[in-house]
């Protein structure tokens, strides 16, 4: 049977593999048009990306893997990219190599072909190769690695379709012959040792390549060791590779594990050498010559403060339009129509002032959101996340926390839940309990409608540098809070961070869009769905109290509105925010706010029975002041993690983590939002 | 090039420092709504509105730190290069946003008129602001080093 009409039965799957900015999401949406779903990788909550693609008239599984440098079994990403190959078996594993730097991508490469996957690679960047003075033989790279190899510059969509035949020929039945280093005539030896042992168990080498589980488990690899225990020769197996590496570390002197790293490395550093020439000197690279300024070490921060205040302006000035439209729509004109139907008042109540007050209130944000993420997203293929990460470890690694958290802190930015998950990718596991712990004091999109709707009301002329400050306050609450849990709990040495810098390259709107597109939809999901939930029952529980049915009238009365159940919470409330002077209606508003931050807002539009996106400022600007409304926003940004940022903690931590982080965030909350107004009163703010 | 280079480091520096006064007195007038409401504002320099907006002034002040700093490094061409283009670039990316801002207000003034709303709109006011009128010698400042650099290239 051939390999295709074998894949009909089976479909296709074709793995993309690479180093992190390497352009890999380029190549998955080129390939696949850019239509993606994603789930979670098999036992863990780390996101899968798959797309589809045509090949031969069938449709073949893109899967885009994890931006990872090796294939070993030290970090998660690693791991997952190592087991997709191992388990889902893909025809075709796509390795993307950044063709300016060649030698870096290429171990993994060598890992790849170690471990017997059909690889084709794509030399990815090579305009920026060039444009740095190399110049690569491609049909050498191509014999030395025994391996299609096609060069792209995947964001012009250079070499794009070349990559999509080479991918349907080693689809089509080519397979890539198996890379054998040679490790020196002992470590050979002792792999032969270990492989005639292994072949004792047919079922294990059916699986995987010999070759590669015997180096993996000379390297220790402890993944592998797990999956060798399985093996009906266990004992005997784990006895000779016991026995190997003890002879080897006697007559090498040094431990295995980094003599066979380095025998890959001068591999690597061969193939790079006789590939890539250097034609032209090139003394400093224009991404050399513009990171002298944004990673200064004094005009660094600045930057990073005025590319976010750029952000933030983008994000409200701009779209104002769009948000005035989207309020019409709900505020008056679906508003309206619903009050003037001839339904029966509890349906019209439920509908106006419920459902399309509470979900109106949140969706006309959507635009500030959408705008938001277009930002980042141009940022982040622009290459400059990486740079403002940079600069930020700097400060953080001087304070003793690990560079490392500061990917997972700015994914929070966007949603606590991905960022808590992705803190997995950090070894070190005080480091690792820290970041989870700290994150979600990182202001994520859900908190942005809260402040919106509070800077509209009191600081309309600088509602960008109020918002900012929220963000900056929740970066360095989390860097306080992470030093203190870092000195008190989680004791010990911090690790280091190595990071690349990706070249500029100039962002391409189609990926901005998709990006963009990928993060809004949590937000709409949301809205339809805890949101709508949310408001339901805060409606419900307005019009209804200890005596039963209060009626709509609740929502326009404020004394009949006290007597419901939501008037008992923020009673029953109230005393405890005393010093703070919030109104019980905002308090009741935090209480569901537990669900889902937007659910704040949501909320208070119920309780303040404001329409429109104007008219809850307006209402907020009489229940507050300008000093307390600024509490509350802190309040807002620090109290209480979401139920999904908790369930993920929980996830991640296990319960005893997530009620301490649920503990502290509502001392913390509490204590700054008092210190806010204890500050503010004795300057004269009010 | 070489004759015009001591020049080129005269201009951009004044630049740098006109911006940075101009930040100052943003930061002025913003510390002195906030704290000091009695007090009286800066409103305008020779025509020009001082906004007491922290924001533009953060922005401000970096793109003058970058230019006037980048004399500093008169000696290296790379390192000179570097602060003028990322401090124009700066300067030139407020001017543009700014602009927006100045069509999305245009534009959501008609919006509110529309369904009856009567809105105060003063163009001038969003128009004649430091980061505007600052931003225009930046991008001819930008286009001049974007040159420089592509003709290393």
């Amino acid at each position: 049977m051939s390999e295709l009409s074998k894949a009909k039965h089976n479909r296709i799957k074709i793995a993309l593999a690479g180093t992190p900015n390497v352009g890999k999401s380029v190549i998955f949406n080129n390939l696949t048009g850019g239509r993606a779903w994603v789930g979670n990788w098999p036992g863990t909550t780390v996101e899968k990306k798959v797309g589809k693609m045509r090949i031969d008239r069938q449709d073949a599984e893109v899967i885009d893997l994890p931006g990872i440098y090796s294939l070993t079994a030290y970090s998660l990403d690693e791991l997952i990219a190592r087991n997709a190959i191992i388990e889902e078996k893909p025809d075709v594993v796509v390795n993307i190599l950044n063709a300016s730097n060649i030698e870096r991508s290429l171990y993994l490469t060598i890992s790849l072909l170690e471990m017997g996957a059909n690889v084709v690679v794509a030399l990815n960047m090579i305009d920026i190769a060039r444009e740095r003075g190399y110049e690569i033989d491609v049909r050498k790279l191509r014999e030395l690695l025994g391996v299609p190899v096609v060069p792209t510059i995947a964001i012009k969509g250079v070499g794009i379709d070349e990559l999509k035949e080479e991918i349907k020929k080693a689809c089509r039945g080519r397979k890539t012959p198996e890379l054998i280093i040679n490790y020196g005539d002992e470590v050979e030896r002792e792999i032969e040792k270990i492989i005639s042992v292994l072949e004792k168990d047919p079922a294990l080498i059916k699986k995987y390549n010999k070759r590669w589980l015997a180096i993996k488990l000379l390297e220790k690899d402890e993944d592998v060791i797990e999956r060798v225990r399985k093996s009906q020769v266990a004992s005997m197996i784990l006895k000779q590779v016991e026995k190997s590496i003890k002879t080897l570390e006697e007559a090498l002197g040094r431990d295995i594990e980094e003599y066979i790293a380095e025998k890959r490395y001068e591999y690597a550093f061969r193939i790079s050498n006789e590939c890539v020439k250097v034609v032209r000197e090139v003394p400093q690279t224009p991404s050399d010559i513009i990171d002298f300024a944004i990673t200064h070490k004094v005009f660094g921060i600045p930057i990073i403060l005025s590319i976010l205040y750029m952000a933030f302006k983008f994000a409200f000035d701009v779209a104002t339009p769009l948000v005035d439209l989207i309020d019409w729509f709900f505020a008056a004109f679906l508003y309206d129509i619903v009050k003037s139907s001839t339904l029966p008042e509890v349906v019209k109540s439920f509908l106006a002032d419920g459902v399309i007050t509470g979900i109106g209130s949140i969706l006309v944000f959507l635009p500030n959101i959408v705008f938001l993420f277009i930002f980042i997203s141009l940022l982040e293929d622009l290459g400059y996340m990486a740079r403002a990460a940079f600069i930020i470890d700097k400060i953080m690694h001087r304070w003793g926390l690990t560079g490392k958290s500061i990917i997972p802190l700015i994914i929070g930015i966007g949603c606590n839940v991905p960022a808590i998950i992705a803190t997995r990718a950090i070894e070190d596991e005080n480091d690792r309990n820290v970041t989870a712990l700290v994150n979600p004091l990182v202001s994520c999109s859900a908190r942005l409608p809260v402040y919106l709707v509070i800077a509209a009301a009191f600081f309309v002329a600088y509602r960008g540098v109020v918002v900012l400050s929220m963000y900056l306050l929740g970066m360095l609450l989390a860097i306080m809070m992470a030093l203190l849990l870092r000195k008190c709990v989680f004791r010990g040495p911090s690790t280091g961070f190595i990071m690349e810098l990706p070249p500029y390259m100039t962002p391409l709107p189609k990926n901005v869009l998709i990006k963009t597109w990928e993060r809004t939809k949590r937000f709409l999901f949301k809205a339809g769905t805890v949101i709508l939930l949310a408001t339901v029952l805060v409606w419900a529980l307005s019009v209804t109290g200890p005596s039963g049915y209060i009626g709509t009238e609740a929502l326009e009365d404020p004394t009949l509105l006290e007597k419901s159940w939501v008037g008992v919470i923020g009673k029953t409330m109230q005393p405890l925010f005393y010093p703070m002077g919030w109104d019980w209606r905002a308090i009741a508003a935090l209480f569901f706010g537990f669900m889902a931050k937007e659910i704040v807002v949501s909320t208070m539009a119920v309780l303040y029975g404001a329409a429109g996106e104007e008219e809850l400022p307006k209402m907020l600007s009489m229940a507050f002041t300008p000093l307390s409304a600024y509490a509350y926003m802190a309040f807002v940004l620090i109290y209480v993690p979401c139920l999904a940022t908790l369930a993920a903690l929980r996830g991640e931590l296990g319960l005893k983590y997530a009620i301490l982080a649920l503990i502290y965030e509502i001392l913390l909350a509490y204590l700054v939002a008092l210190a806010i107004i204890c500050i503010g009163i004795p300057l004269g703010l009010k | 090039m070489r004759r015009s280079a001591p020049l080129m480091h005269i201009a951009v520096c004044a630049l740098g420092a006109i911006y940075l006064i101009f930040a100052s007195l943003m930061l002025y007038n913003w510390i002195i709504t906030v704290f000091f409401p009695t007090a009286k504002l800066l409103y305008s320099i020779c025509g020009v509105f001082i906004p007491p907006d922290p924001g533009s002034a953060i922005v401000l002040a970096t793109t003058g730190m970058l230019l006037a700093g980048s004399v500093y490094y008169h000696y290296d061409r790379y390192k000179f290069i570097s602060c003028v283009l990322v401090g124009s670039l700066l300067g030139s990316a407020i001017l543009v946003l700014q602009l927006l801002t100045v069509i999305a207000n245009a534009i959501d003034a008609q919006i509110l008129m529309l369904y009856g709303e009567i809105v105060e709109y003063g163009l001038k006011e969003e128009i004649m602001r430091p980061d505007v009128l600052l931003g225009i010698p930046s991008a001819i400042v930008l286009y001049n080093s974007v040159r420089e650099l592509r003709k290393q290239w």
